[in-house]
């Protein structure tokens, strides 16, 4: 899962972004409202984390301007707690909204739940086969047994996972496993895949040759 | 509010006792003209019979006076003994006149019938009066000769008096008003009448009177109140939408039809002061609401940074850059905090500045020294125009506003823009000018550049830091020393920042400080 964060406090983005790095995400940062207006429009984000008093461009418009043209979800983040600005923000098109100062675990469960509900998941967990993926504790059982996994191979696993049904394409994968940051070598994924396909069945993840992978047909 | 003590109240009590003397005085006056109106009446009609009676006793001749009976005084029981025997030495200089004519009773009396049967005698005394008059008539001597019916038992002669002419006297006697007069040859005549009829006319008359006051009196009692509470109306709806305001929305104000009068400025008056108000409570939550915002994001950071550095085991660099950041934040939350805490003390202006006698043109010299490597290093220009400008000021608050407007002036400037620092003296006082050909400011911020937490350009604050209380800090300054901060500046066209320090006469502080120096 790859997420954006915009925040102009460059302490406090980094702390964001290295919470969420640990978490599992690819993170991009922006330190200012036009900044992170461009990469949300040019990147397909699994979800935004959006501060609302940003210097050029403030929270409210960045949010504005996107949802005219993208539906990624977006978490407001704010120092104002003013019951106005929460209402303000969600009805420009904000899915969630967090006061600073923010609990990190609670930043990371919102996004999660954020990014669960826009795949149309209820529930934390998600059971493929015999292979069950809990995304809050970052873990999956094959048959009630607990497979170890690194973490690069449980995101791409949460990837195809929360996407079960649909061919999910390398390019695709690329861009939601890796933060602006990486240089991906190519067939980076293609060994993930090889070592997941070890720990959970070669049948688990279904190659379409020349359009991608793809889970839980 | 009691109810005694209220204006209408009071209005109402002043107003009823001035009603109150003023109706009483013109019942009474008008009591009295009643009064002597009537007494004046009856006098008139005494008048005309009295007149009569002499007429017909003229034209009859009264009966013949008795010879003297010198043998004593007549046994004259129909008034006061004093009156008609008064004694002995007890009239000085009144001769005793009727010793000599002393009446004697019985014989004299009966004046001849057909005198006073006379039809005018019976058709003036006619006793189905309802106030039926009366006459006496009483010889020279004393003893009385003739009376109508109806005499009161009590009638007595009245005095004689020294020129016995036909002048008509009147008197009140008891209930009766009487006039006589003493014909020349001495006898007394006499016709009076019951006042009793009058008098009760007059209890009438007062009884309307007093009814007709007592009406007036309430019609006024009501008219006050009415007016008065026309009056206290506004007073009330002022008072009521001023508590309303004070115990609620300070936004709200007081809306009254009355515009011009003094109510409608007291109304004016309350508006302005809860404006004032309000926006003096609007200052505060916005400045308190902003210092907790300012000091918000560090708390964030720390917390943030904390959290995370505890989540798991890390390597020592990594928990070295974890205090380091969260060093930064305790910093910048130092910073702001001792920022608060100068403004604060410059606010409650009880701290006296240590005023000492300063040239501007030093410390502005100075300044621009300090402030060279950081110039040279953004390629920026210093300039210096110093006049000697000497002043009495705190040269710790002067330094600050310098180091500020410098340091904002190298921040704002580009490459290759200059800075220029002027002081002269004008006016007794003192100047220090720091101007820069930098981006200049945009006209919508000038006025609120001095704001605390004002941030002209949102975009910069963060890598330029501070929270938006610099300026804010010289103003309060400046103003601490009695002088001006000014700012003038347009787009592309650079800033320029003005301290003025007044001379520095309104410091007691001055002229010993002066005399420190000079030894």
């Amino acid at each position: 899962m790859r997420i954006l964060i915009v925040e102009d406090e460059p302490d406090f983005l980094h702390t964001l972004a290295q919470a969420m790095r640990e978490e599992g995400y690819a993170v991009d940062e922006a330190p200012d409202g036009d900044e992170g207006l461009y990469k949300a429009t040019e990147w397909n984000y699994d979800a935004i984390v959006l501060d609302v008093m940003l210097p050029v461009m403030d929270g409210f418009e960045v949010l504005r301007r996107l949802r005219k043209k993208k539906k990624t979800p977006v978490l407001m983040l704010t120092a104002r707690t003013k019951v106005g600005d929460r209402i303000h923000g969600l009805d420009t098109g904000a899915d969630d909204y967090l006061a600073k100062p923010v609990d990190l675990n609670e930043l990371a469960a919102r996004v999660r739940a954020l990014i669960r509900r826009a795949n149309g998941d209820a529930s934390a967990t998600i059971l493929i086969g015999d292979v069950q993926i809990d995304t809050a504790a970052h873990r999956a059982t094959k048959g009630g047994e607990p497979v170890t996994l690194t973490a690069r191979e449980y995101s791409l696993l949460e990837f195809l996972a929360v996407r079960r049904g649909k061919i999910v394409t390398r390019t695709e994968l690329y861009e939601h496993l890796h933060d602006e940051n990486d240089t991906p070598i190519s067939n980076l994924v293609d060994v993930h895949v090889f070592n997941l396909r070890k720990k959970l069945g070669v049948d688990f993840i279904v190659t379409h040759r020349g359009q991608g992978y793809c889970v839980g047909e | 509010m009691k109810f005694r003590q209220s204006i209408r109240w009071r209005i109402q009590v002043w107003h009823g006792a001035l009603l109150l003397v003023v109706i009483a005085g013109f019942c009474a006056t008008t009591y009295r003209l009643q009064e002597s109106n009537a007494l004046r009446h009856s006098d008139v009609a005494l008048d005309v019979r009295l007149s009569t009676l002499t007429g017909l006793l003229g034209h009859h001749g009264l009966p013949g006076p008795p010879p003297p009976r010198p043998d004593g005084p007549p046994p004259d029981g129909n008034g006061p003994p004093g009156d008609q025997e008064p004694p002995p030495g007890a009239g000085p200089g009144r001769p005793p006149p009727r010793r000599e004519g002393g009446p004697p009773r019985g014989p004299d009396r009966g004046p001849p019938p057909e005198t006073f049967d006379a039809p005018e005698i019976s058709a003036l005394f006619n006793s189905q009066d309802q106030a039926p008059f009366y006459f006496c008539v009483w010889s020279r001597g004393g003893p009385l000769l003739a009376t109508s019916g109806r005499v009161p038992d009590d009638e007595w002669r009245p005095k004689s008096v020294e020129k016995t002419s036909l002048t008509k006297m009147t008197r009140d006697r008891a209930n009766f008003r009487e006039m006589y007069a003493f014909t020349p040859p001495g006898e007394c005549l006499l016709v009076g009448q019951s006042k009793a009829p009058i008098e009760r006319e007059m209890r009438d008359f007062a009884w309307k009177l007093g009814g007709i006051g007592a009406g007036v009196l309430a019609i006024g009692l009501a008219g006050g109140w009415l007016l008065a509470s026309r009056a206290i109306r506004p007073i009330s709806e002022i008072s009521a939408a001023a508590s309303r305001i004070a115990a609620g929305n300070l936004a709200e104000r007081i809306h009254t039809s009355e515009t011009e009068s003094e109510l409608g400025q007291l109304a004016a008056v309350l508006d302005e002061t809860f404006r004032r108000l309000d926006a003096a409570f609007a200052e505060q939550a916005r400045f308190t609401s902003d210092a907790a915002h300012e000091l918000r994001t560090p708390v964030s950071i720390i917390l943030g940074q904390t959290q995370l550095a505890l989540a798991r085991e890390r390597s020592a660099e990594e928990y070295r850059a974890t205090i380091e950041t969260c060093q930064r934040a305790a910093k910048r939350m130092h910073g702001l905090i001792e920022s608060l805490l100068q403004l604060s003390v410059l606010d409650a202006a009880g701290q006296p500045l240590d005023r000492r006698p300063c040239d501007l043109a030093e410390l502005g010299r100075e300044h621009l020294e300090m402030m060279r490597p950081l110039a040279d290093e953004h390629h920026i220009a210093l300039e210096a125009d110093l006049h000697p400008a000497p002043c009495a000021a705190d040269a710790g608050g002067i330094s600050q506003i310098l180091v500020n407007l410098l340091t904002n002036a190298v921040k704002y400037s580009r490459s290759g823009d200059k800075i220029r620092v002027a002081t002269h003296r004008e006016n007794g006082g003192a100047i220090i000018r720091v101007s820069d050909t930098g981006p200049g400011i945009a006209a919508e911020h000038l006025p609120h550049l001095f704001e605390r937490f004002y941030r002209a350009d949102d975009s910069r604050n963060r890598t330029t830091g501070g929270a938006g209380l610099g300026l804010a800090i010289c103003k309060s300054i400046a103003e601490a020393h009695g002088g001006k901060l000014t700012v003038e500046s347009a787009p592309d066209a650079g800033s320029s920042f003005t301290l003025r320090i007044p001379a520095g006469v309104d410091s007691p502080l001055a002229p010993p400080g002066e005399l420190k120096a000079a030894t």
